[in-house]
């Protein structure tokens, strides 16, 4: 185990290179208490690199600063210390070249569908034709043509966060964040996003950083797996998934899906009651 | 695809839009429209019946209690007649030039303050403390100030319509989604981009509850500025037939505020609904 936590060291490549490589080089938040207490650790340092184009996945239970790491990748949060690099870039702030997905599908609800895709482009003042091209491909990948010009209150949960996905990507990011996109929706809805999910991904490869309270949902789309525990937030271990792609429903019945799910559902479940006081 | 992905949807029991929109809005059930409508009918019918039944018993002094018939024939004078439409034209037109100004300082504080902190610190104390005093009382004051004109009549009803645009402005402008802020900040946005795509359509929303409460308060403050001194508008209506001892005349002068301000409201909430989602978000 400890040699797992020591190298991190990013498995060969299967897929051509695409997206860019995420480097955390000693990464730790704390937050000051109000009324002088002891500072609170969100995540204690952590040492990680993602090569380019690879699905990562992070799970662990609540209060793991899975989340916190996530928004300091994006540049949403400081890091107290140490550093991340996308690609040749140190993170100091939002980048475009970095697309999120939230929990919620923050689609604004006076915008059209359509113009909530292109509202990203719009303000980055790249509203081309390549973008638009761009925009109507995802929607017809993701069964939105139809929707385009629909505001967002008239879609259900799952279309919604689809559109979010296509927002995400239609400025053809180098780098995908997503904060438990699908944690909101039902069982069937969710699997049927994550094979969406993975022929986006396949359509056009990035680096997926992707955060989730669902073991299962982890192993099926990611290359590797990293386990995080709580108080205080800490990168336990990564777990490689070396399950061939691409993957179709059929893997979930799968042994080897199965065990892999249960032992990181081990990792979790031994620590944390470890943990609790 | 696009039949994969709705079939999948359909499977997963998730709502389908109807073609028509608004499928998220679900229709209340609620009593009969004959039962919405009829039972407010008759209620009325009671109570005319009452009233009429009291003054034909003289069991209250007509000077206090005037007989509908009474009341009809005033209201047949002032509207029918005409004798009123330039009194109700001049407080319209307080209302409506007071509301506006209101609505615009409104917005314009509102925007401050919750830009602003300092300001915030500085002047909101004073705003809260300003709005607790009865702003009529300073009627007087104002009609010496400005005369027996329509402007005294204008400030009062101004002073009355900012506040609910502007403490509505200030959370529509401040109350802002967790996510979608962060997701704006993702996306590189300028506080100009944030201003417009962000807190400009989301203090759309919570203005417009705000703006009937504004255009009720200023016909108040224009007929209770014009109470105090005024030539013409429906508040002179009231003092001048009062002087007569012409209790129908103020009860029909009563009738025509109380339709004004059910019109104005209708329209608000009319202009609300014909409105694009893009302008009032819903």
């Amino acid at each position: 185990m400890s040699s797992v936590m020591t190298t991190h060291d990013a498995p060969p490549a299967t897929t051509p290179p695409t997206g860019r490589a995420i480097v955390l080089d000693g990464v730790s938040k704390t937050y000051d208490v109000k009324g002088g207490g002891a500072p609170v650790t969100a995540l204690t340092s952590v040492d990680l690199t993602l090569r380019a184009g690879e699905f990562f996945s992070l799970v662990g239970p609540s209060g793991c600063g899975k989340s916190t790491l996530l928004n300091v990748v994006a540049g949403l949060l400081d890091a107290s210390t140490g550093q991340t690099r996308i690609g040749d870039r140190t993170v100091s702030g939002p980048d475009r070249a970095t697309g999120i997905v939230f929990q919620k599908a923050t689609l604004l609800t006076w915008l059209t569908i359509e113009e909530n895709v292109l509202l990203p482009s719009k303000i980055a003042k790249r509203l081309d034709d390549e973008t638009r091209a761009r925009a109507d491909h995802l929607f017809e990948l993701a069964g939105l043509a139809d929707f385009r010009k629909r505001y967002p209150s008239e879609l259900s949960g799952g279309m919604q966060q689809r559109a979010s996905i296509v927002r995400a990507l239609v400025g053809d990011p180098d780098v995908l964040l997503m904060d438990e996109p699908f944690s909101a929706l039902d069982e069937f809805t969710r699997e049927g996003l994550n094979d969406e999910l993975m022929r986006l991904w396949t359509d056009s490869p990035k680096t997926v950083v992707f955060i989730t309270h669902n073991i299962a949902e982890a192993v099926y789309l990611s290359d590797r797996v990293g386990v995080m525990t709580s108080r205080p937030g800490t990168l336990k271990e990564i777990v490689d998934v070396p399950l061939a792609r691409p993957r179709g429903p059929e893997l979930r019945s799968d042994e080897h899906f199965y065990e892999l799910v249960s032992r990181i559902r081990g990792l979790i479940g031994h620590h944390h009651e470890g943990t609790n006081r | 695809m696009t039949a994969t992905m709705l079939d999948r949807d359909i499977s997963a029991g998730t709502a389908l839009p109807q073609p028509g929109g608004r499928a998220t809005r679900k229709q209340r059930k609620g009593p009969s429209l004959g039962l919405r409508i009829g039972l407010p009918l008759l209620v009325g019918v009671v109570l005319v019946g009452a009233w009429e039944l009291v003054t034909r018993r003289d069991m209250v002094s007509p000077l206090l209690l005037p007989a509908p018939a009474d009341v009809w024939s005033a209201l047949d004078a002032g509207i029918i007649q005409g004798l009123w439409w330039g009194d109700i034209r001049v407080t319209l037109t307080e209302m409506v030039i007071g509301f506006g100004i209101g609505v615009v300082a409104g917005l314009l504080l509102g925007a401050l303050f919750a830009y602003s902190a300092i300001s915030r610190i500085a002047f909101y104390p004073y705003i809260i403390a300003l709005q607790s005093f009865p702003k009529i009382a300073v009627a007087p004051l104002l009609v010496v100030a400005l005369g027996y004109g329509m402007s005294p009549k204008i400030a009062v009803a101004a002073s009355l319509a900012y506040f609910p645009v502007m403490t509505a402005a200030i959370a529509g402008f401040t109350e802002i989604d967790k996510d979608e802020h962060n997701f704006m900040r993702s996306i590189g946005a300028s506080r100009w981009h944030e201003m417009r795509y962000l807190r400009m359509p989301n203090a759309m929303s919570y203005l417009f509850p705000s703006l009937d409460v504004a255009l009720i308060v200023a016909l108040l403050g224009a007929v209770a500025a014009e109470l105090v001194g005024a030539r013409e508008g429906l508040g002179y209506v009231l003092v001048e037939r009062q002087a007569f001892g012409d209790t129908p005349a103020i009860f029909a002068a009563l009738v025509v505020l109380a339709a004004i301000g059910v019109v104005l409201q209708a329209l608000v909430v009319l202009l609300r609904r014909v409105l694009p989602r893009s302008v009032v978000p819903r």
